[in-house]
């Protein structure tokens, strides 16, 4: 029985000294990192504040974000100092692919489209990644340049998209988008002048009626992006568009004029001629 | 395919049942050409009586309990030769074979029963309704026994069902094997019994923890296969079965108490409570009392037990109080008809936080509406359950239910709610045609009415008649297949009818080794408040969604169990479940609004491994369980919502005399995916608990003190939640 105990004993002090010897993991922490900047507004008008709900910096690990689950954000900003908002935004440490500013309007929805304005390199105008870290946990200097004119939105353009043929299995992201300027179909970062667009439209479906807010003008392309599974942003493909009437291989023009909702801009998309 | 089974009102099932049970009640056992098998249950330890013992004539439904002195007595036994099965929660379940019986004589059969370090093969009635070793079980089914609940230290029944290998709660929802996820309770894919009987809140299909003191419970049983073919819906994902405890023979006044307090928080920057006044005063606590009488009075039982919970919580509005009241009573007519009524009524008020404010934060509230958020429920649950064994090879039962559930003032809106109340009744047969075939078969009728302000009037009304057969064509091999077939009407609408069949074989090689394997379907329909609520709630919109459809599910599993030696086993099984059309709660954060919505194609597999064994003179022990899991929705390809990859746990301890010292740790993965805020930081749960057990077999006393999370380990399950910090506790359980 002595010998019992002390085998016993031995093992209750083998067992505190595992714990003791250990490093204590505590999991989560009150510990964020901040990236602070300042925001610089083109086109800041009283009108334009006056539709305006809310103003965020955001910043999402993948890009493009589906969905605004995606994001994390700042409180709303409000302090105006001229045409300069300055922000604080707390996060995880992390890597964050990119950084923007997000506008929602009054009585409207968040729209991801509605961005006015992002963090990039200043000569490839392509998102800067921005890193935070225990070690460095402060990241400043974060600024970013915000243009009003790219979220006002006063008219609508609606359609059907009608899918034909198999989905590709590995379909993760659909987006459509309207541009002003047409897209080169052979340079993806041509994608970030889009005026307008809604990604994360349901996929695996035959067929979607979107509606897609713009600014009055006329777009020269209105299409749909196809992103497959595991793929990196400059692998997104276009996979269809909106086609002139008269000439159904080129892109149609859509024009809008304020109030106005223009709809039957209907997309057709053939999957069997879709290598993805 | 028309059916009309819905049509049968509630009435007519009730005369139906009552017609049969008289018809049949008709061929009485013949007295003269029968015996008696008496005897003594005694412990082989100590040779005290042991009573409440069960003995069970094999292949018969004749049996008896051990009295007071441990004696018992089966009459009107048919003369022949049969094997006896005694059993009892503790104790090693024991076969008496060739027990001879003569008519018109009396067979003497004593028996000693071995306590039982490990439950190595309990009986439990959870897997095909019907009593049978775990062994010899068609699926995987767990059980813990009161004394483990004891032995574990656990305060309330989460705390009992979260110690079952395989069993993970997310906030309060029970997940078996990745089944459920997350969605604040409502809709759980887990089927929820107390002794058999379904008890979900009728709209919502919440399953209520607190619906019993744990000082009433005798075992949980859980099955982690989809248990639709018997049990209808709401059983795709398993069931849950609290098998509460009998009578005692003598008079037992038992009690249950535990006092616990919270820590402070890991970071100073999360200390709230210098804060706040009325915690500052009290500290943040926690207590519990159960207490209960038991006692039989002739052919009656009697069985009456309270308890009260009270805790601070550890955040702020994360505080309840508890009250439980329970009773059950056990009549016994004759030897072969009885009649038990149970009735219990919690009442339970407390504060939500739903999420947290930042991770600055953690323990406020998002914003300030929350911290004035009151929850107030009360509960009310009966059933009355009568069984009559017609002859040796057939016995029949009948009960009826009512569940009834008031979630009053609900998010800060009084006045706004009326009861949530589920009727219901079922009558079940068992029948031994010969002695290799056995079939139960049934049909239970059941109401789901909601109303409220939120959801407006509604009523479901199920029917599922179901049978089951069991074959054994060879001595190794046993054979179940089953089959339900339910009907289910929503107020004027269609009737909807779901077919769950299962096929399992069981290939028991050996007295110690059993192979399984099974393939069962299962099905779900919505509840009404994943259909029609409508409300709005944290600054978010439920939206209604009444043509959701039923989800289905198909689960296959093989498995084996082996006892190593007689204080060691080890479980192996390899899962997959297939779903369709599953309901997730949906939120688009764009529009600000959440829905019920059908999402399209889920599979979760993987594998569980359990293990418990006890060493070297009992005084070294390891109980050990993991399972791994690969869940995806297969047309997306994303992994589902609320669920980790990796679980397990792990329980050395060491025992000297009377004491014991058991270290825990908790693991599981982080969770893939979360609905709300993905990105922010999550971790795996990393849990130790360190407890020490101290027996006084004299006094009749167990205490148990105990360091839950002991590295104050901070960790979420879902957005913006923090469970749990570390917290002593000091509990002591005993009767006299």
């Amino acid at each position: 029985m002595r010998n019992y105990s002390r085998i016993g004993v031995l093992i209750v002090i083998l067992f505190f000294s595992v714990f003791v010897s250990c490093k204590i993991d505590q999991g989560l922490s009150p510990d964020l990192g901040v990236i602070k900047g300042r925001i610089f507004f083109s086109h800041r008008t009283s009108e334009i504040l006056q539709k305006t709900d809310e103003i965020r910096v955001a910043v999402a690990k993948s890009f493009p974000p589906t969905e605004f689950t995606e994001l994390i954000t700042s409180p709303p900003l409000n302090k105006w100092a001229g045409d300069t908002l300055q922000y604080e935004l707390y996060v995880p440490f992390g890597t964050y692919n990119i950084l923007g500013v997000v506008w929602k309007g009054k009585g409207k929805p968040w729209n991801l489209s509605d961005v006015m304005g992002y963090y990039h390199d200043i000569n490839s105008f392509l998102p800067s990644p921005i890193s935070v870290t225990r070690e460095k946990m402060e990241v400043d200097s974060i600024d970013v340049y915000a243009d009003f004119e790219y979220v006002v939105r006063e008219a609508t353009i609606c359609g059907t998209i009608t899918y034909n043929g198999t989905w590709p299995k590995n379909t993760e992201i659909m987006g459509i988008g309207a541009f002003k300027i047409p897209p080169d179909p052979t340079n993806v970062f041509s994608l970030l002048n889009v005026s307008s667009a809604k990604i994360g439209i349901p996929i695996f479906v035959s067929t979607y009626h979107y509606c897609l807010p713009v600014s009055a003008g006329t777009y020269k392309y209105v299409g749909l992006f196809w992103k497959a599974k595991g793929t990196p942003f400059t692998d997104i493909r276009y996979l269809g568009f909106y086609a002139d009437p008269d000439s159904t291989s080129k892109p149609g023009e859509v024009s809008v004029q304020k109030g106005e909702t223009r709809s039957g801009v209907d997309i057709y998309v053939d999957f069997s001629t879709f290598r993805p | 395919m028309k059916l009309h089974l819905i049509k049968t009102s509630a009435k007519g099932v009730f005369w139906f049942s009552v017609s049969v049970l008289v018809l049949l009640g008709s061929p009485s056992i013949q007295a003269q050409t029968t015996g008696k098998i008496s005897g003594v249950i005694r412990s082989a330890k100590d040779h005290t009586p042991l009573p409440g013992a069960d003995v069970m004539i094999e292949n018969t439904f004749l049996g008896a309990s051990a009295s007071r002195s441990g004696t018992f007595l089966i009459e009107k036994v048919p003369a022949g030769v049969y094997s006896l099965r005694i059993s009892m929660m503790g104790y090693k379940t024991k076969r008496v074979m060739s027990a001879k019986v003569i008519a018109g004589e009396t067979t003497r059969v004593d028996i000693l029963l071995r306590e039982d370090v490990v439950q190595m093969d309990p009986v439990v009635v959870i897997a095909s309704k019907q009593a049978q070793e775990l062994l010899k079980s068609p699926v995987s089914v767990a059980v813990i026994q009161s004394k483990e609940i004891v032995r574990r230290g656990v305060v309330d029944v989460v705390g009992a069902a979260s110690e079952i290998p395989g069993v993970l709660f997310v906030g309060n929802q029970v997940n078996l094997r990745g089944s459920s996820g997350f969605s604040y309770g409502a809709g759980t894919r887990v089927m929820f019994l107390i002794d058999g009987i379904p008890v979900h809140a009728s709209d919502s299909g919440e399953i209520n923890w607190d619906l019993i003191p744990l000082i009433d419970i005798d075992h949980i049983e859980v099955i982690k296969a989809a248990g639709s073919f018997l049990y209808g819906g709401n059983a795709l994902g398993g069931v849950i079965n609290i098998v509460t405890k009998k009578a005692t023979v003598k008079t037992r006044l038992a009690y249950h108490v535990n006092w616990g307090v919270y820590d402070r928080p890991a970071y100073k920057r999360w200390d709230w409570t210098s804060r706040n006044h009325y915690y500052d005063e009290r500290g943040l606590h926690y207590n519990r009392q159960d207490l209960s009488f038991s006692k039989r009075f002739g052919k009656l039982g009697v069985r009456l037990s309270a308890s009260r919970y009270v805790s601070t919580g550890y955040m702020m509005v994360g505080f309840f109080h508890r009250m439980t009241f329970t009773g059950k009573f056990h009549f016994a007519f004759t030897p072969n008809t009885d009649l038990t009524m149970f009735s219990t009524y919690m009442r339970d008020n407390r504060g939500e936080p739903v999420m947290w404010r930042d991770q600055a934060h953690v323990f406020l509230p998002m914003d300030a509406e929350m911290e004035t958020n009151r929850i107030r429920v009360k509960n009310g649950s009966m059933y009355a359950k009568l069984r009559h064994v017609f002859s040796p090879k057939f016995t029949g039962s009948f009960r009826i239910s009512l569940n009834d559930i008031l979630l009053g003032n609900q998010y800060s809106r009084p006045g706004e709610f009326f009861p949530a109340v589920g009727p219901g009744m079922e009558m079940s047969f068992d029948w031994i045609p010969a002695e290799k075939h056995a079939f139960l078969f049934g049909v239970e009728y059941k109401i789901d009415r909601g109303k409220n302000k939120w959801i407006g009037e509604h009523k479901g009304v199920t029917i599922g008649p179901y049978v089951q057969y069991q074959w054994k064509p060879l001595p190794l091999v046993k054979l179940t297949s089953g089959l339900r077939l339910d009907s289910y009407k929503l107020d004027q609408r269609k009737t909807e009818v779901q077919l769950s069949p299962r096929l399992a074989v069981n290939l028991l090689p050996s007295a110690n080794v059993a192979f399984r394997a099974s393939a069962g379907r299962g099905y779900r329909v919505p509840t009404i408040i994943e259909r029609f609520l409508t409300l709005s709630l944290a600054g978010f919109e439920v939206m209604p969604n009444p043509q959701l459809k039923s989800e289905r599910s198909w689960s296959y599993e093989i498995g084996g169990r082996a006892n190593l030696t007689k204080n060691w086993y080890a479980d192996l099984a390899v899962f997959q479940n297939d779903f369709w059309d599953m309901i997730e709660p949906t939120i688009d954060i764009t529009s600000n609004s959440i829905q019920f919505l059908n999402i399209s194609r889920p599979r979760i597999r993987g594998l569980e491994f359990t293990s418990e064994g006890r060493w070297w003179h009992n005084h070294l022990g390891l109980d050990v369980s993991f399972t791994l899991m690969d869940h995806k929705d297969l047309v997306t390809g994303k992994r589902l919502f609320y669920r980790p990859r990796r679980i397990a746990t792990v329980i050395p301890s060491l025992r000297f005399w009377k004491s014991e010292v058991q270290v825990e740790f908790d693991y599981s993965s982080r969770v893939d995916r979360v609905q709300v805020f993905p990105l922010d930081e999550r971790v795996p749960r990393k849990v130790w608990n360190i407890r020490w057990v101290q027996h006084i077999p004299r006094k009749k006393l167990t205490f148990v003190f105990e360091v839950n999370n002991l590295f104050n380990y901070n960790y979420t399950m879902r957005e913006r939640y923090l469970e749990p910090i570390r917290n002593f506790r000091l509990g002591m359980t005993g009767y006299f």
